[in-house]
């Protein structure tokens, strides 16, 4: 057994003096106007997000907030694509919108690479991983994520009346990536709780946050240790052993991906079963005809995937610049709302509408330019067994109480209590 | 920092030319220290010039080993096209978004207007390339395919000048469609041939802008007969890119779909 001297200091010592970063005051409440005063964390947006959007389209585009220390948010495909696009103005250093940005100096690797890098390091660093997440490669999940999605509603037994979201749609992502990551997979409901701090947590306060998310990187040093004693064929092992410019990687660097993985491996694929049940749940002519016709699932799923786009992204804006009208700052952030471009009317015909055979679907769900996301096909393959499962065991449901649905805050949007009333 | 142990001198090299070749190609010659480039390799500055003598000479040699090579890979994809094919499935891609290290030779051109350290190995480096492209020329015009009038010499520089060019008219300053510019190619290949414009099939062919793909997937999900994914998850055409009969309308279907718009179906003439 070798000792791997990167992993035998805690993080928190290496972390010696707190990183300088910036921090601003934290505003809540009620907002008094969305194209000056915008925040995606309040709970009018996170209950329904696209009138507002849809408003901010067409009187003032690119919204403003002085919220988060100041910030951006896009609501035209074009502008969105154009951000996307655009890495040598726009840093993807911080791509959480919070009232802390960390400090320059961690560009262009950031804390999670490289969903946090930036050119050149970004291209690398992603090299790494793109061979573990390719359509071939998460096929081979495929069987287990069957039988677990089975084994989920085995466990309903004869209720009538289950939560989707927390007895279903959640506990399908977690364990697929437990598996990939060869974590302990009772430690499921742990990652729910790194979730969303990481996700949810934005206007904590920035010791309590730093506090939260340091909680995360204990756990995961703890996991690198028990795979350097027991290697395994597994992502955490790989990324111990991977090597970047002919050295292996850094401590940070390989806790910071496996942080990555975690996170936006789940709540994002839990939001998309979850709201596309929902919509299936609420619209009786979809989900029959998607009962009636299996082979159309790839096609709708796009469209739920469109529609019902659960990521947000976040960028910090490089330098003071004169930008589609608007006079950005350094270090402003952008609010990269992929579901706000999904749903422009001059990018998709019948845009504010679900249209499950949608044949041309050129959607942004999964980001556009050098981060698309990296599990996205893992996510697909994810979310198409999670439906396939669920409509061939119980072909016959609706929304128990439409009142009762509550959705998540924050960047990632789906459903966190989904109750379903089974047959019908 | 000396050399690292377990690197050989060959790694060495490759790491200190693939660092040049992204730190030329985002600061630019004058905005880039030999040091910088050192220490994104993990070398010391002295390890730097046992390899390479000046940063003139780091510069040219990132740009032979790292800059565009759209006609040797051309070439690799498919060794047995003719040379006029050859010629306008690299000239479809010259306005295409090209990724950081594509613009290096926009860096290297500029350095040499002012810096005759720059400018020398810059004389030898396009030389080479005009003498390929003209060798190339004399080949297709020995086979039939161009008109052995003209000066090989001549169709070399008009082809280097567009090569350059797509490089300084990036498509942020300056788009053409691809279909349009296509056309435009065909045409004056065809009016450089021995006899006129040549009657060909009506072929629909495939391609992905490998600059633009960012692995999504769309057209191997929706066209499996005619799109793969490489080791990384990039899509690939199949097969030289021929749509077989019958397929045209999945080969649309998946461009339509591409969410990087890479995919071009082109009809040929």
């Amino acid at each position: 057994m070798s000792v791997d001297d990167r992993f035998t200091q805690d993080f928190r010592d290496t972390a010696g003096e707190e990183p300088l970063g910036t921090r601003n005051d934290i505003v809540t409440g009620p907002v008094s106007d969305w194209a000056t005063d915008f925040s995606h964390v309040e709970p009018e947006w996170s209950a329904d997000p696209y009138p507002i959007q849809d408003e901010l389209r067409q009187r003032c585009p690119i919204a403003h907030t002085e919220r988060f220390g100041g910030g951006w948010l896009p609501t035209r495909y074009e502008d969105v694509a154009a951000v996307a696009y655009d890495p040598d103005h726009f840093s993807s250093r911080a791509i959480i919108m919070s009232n802390f940005r960390p400090p320059l100096d961690e560009a262009p690797v950031g804390g999670s690479p490289p969903i946090s890098s930036d050119p050149p390091f970004h291209h690398d660093a992603r090299k790494l991983l793109l061979p573990a997440f390719t359509k071939a490669s998460v096929a081979r999940q495929e069987p287990a994520t069957r039988a677990f999605c089975h084994s989920l509603i085995d466990a309903f037994g004869d209720r009538p009346v289950v939560d989707a979201a927390t007895d279903y749609a959640q506990h399908i992502p977690i364990r697929v990536i437990a598996d990939m990551l060869g974590f302990p997979p009772e430690d499921g409901p742990r990652f729910r709780e790194f979730v969303e701090n990481t996700l949810e947590g934005v206007n904590q306060e920035p010791d309590e946050r730093i506090e939260r998310m340091q909680q995360l990187f204990d756990y995961l040093l703890q996991q690198i240790r028990d795979h350097l004693d027991h290697p395994r064929d597994d992502l955490t092992t790989f990324l111990i052993n991977a090597e970047l410019y002919g050295s292996k990687l850094e401590a940070d660097h390989v806790a910071g991906t496996m942080a990555l993985l975690l996170i936006a491996g789940i709540d994002t694929t839990w939001s998309a079963i979850g709201a596309s049940l929902w919509h299936l749940a609420k619209t009786p002519q979809d989900r029959e005809r998607l009962v009636a016709e299996p082979a159309l699932l790839p096609t709708a799923l796009e469209e739920f995937l469109r529609a019902f786009a659960p990521v947000t992204m976040a960028r910090l804006v490089k330098e003071d610049m004169h930008w589609h009208g608007v006079d950005m700052k350094a270090d402003d952030w952008i609010l990269l709302s992929f579901p706000a471009a999904n749903r422009d009317p001059a990018q998709f015909d019948r845009a504010g509408e679900v249209v499950i055979d949608r044949k041309v679907n050129r959607h942004a769900a999964f980001g556009l330019g050098i981060h698309r996301c990296v599990g996205s096909h893992l996510a697909r393959m994810e979310l198409r067994v999670a439906l396939e499962v669920w409509l061939e065991r119980m072909p016959g449901f609706s929304l128990a109480d439409p009142s009762a649905v509550t959705w998540s805050a924050g960047q990632i949007r789906g459903p966190r209590a989904l109750p379903l009333r089974i047959g019908g | 920092m000396g050399r690292i142990a377990g690197v050989t001198a060959a790694e060495t090299r490759e790491r200190l030319l693939c660092a040049a070749a992204d730190i030329f190609a985002e600061r630019g010659y004058d905005g880039t220290r030999v040091a910088d480039i050192a220490a994104a390799a993990g070398v010391s500055n002295g390890a730097l010039y046992a390899h390479f003598a000046s940063k003139a000479e780091l510069l040219v040699q990132a740009l032979r080993a790292h800059g565009r090579r759209l006609l040797a890979e051309a070439f690799a994809a498919d060794p047995d096209r003719s040379i006029t094919d050859l010629l306008l499935v690299v000239g479809r891609w010259l306005p295409r978004r090209r990724d950081a290290r594509g613009y290096l030779v926009v860096e290297a051109l500029l350095a040499a207007r002012r810096d005759e350290d720059v400018a020398r190995p810059m004389r030898t480096y396009v030389g080479e390339r005009a003498d390929m492209l003209a060798d190339l020329m004399r080949a297709a015009q020995a086979g039939g395919e161009l008109d052995p009038a003209l000066s090989p010499n001549a169709l070399a520089h008009f082809c280097l000048l567009l090569a350059m060019g797509s490089a300084l008219i990036s498509p942020d300053l300056h788009a053409v469609g691809p279909r349009e510019w296509a056309a435009l190619l065909a045409r004056v290949v065809a009016g450089l041939g021995t006899t006129g414009p040549q009657d060909g099939s009506d072929d629909v062919k495939l391609q992905i802008d490998t600059d633009r793909c960012q692995g999504h997937g769309r057209c191997y999900d929706l066209a499996p007969a005619l799109f793969g994914e490489d080791d990384e998850g990039y899509g690939q055409v199949l097969g030289d890119g021929t749509v077989p009969p019958g397929k045209e309308q999945d080969a649309r279907l998946a461009a339509a779909n591409c969410p990087e718009r890479a995919i071009s179906v082109l009809e040929e003439q």
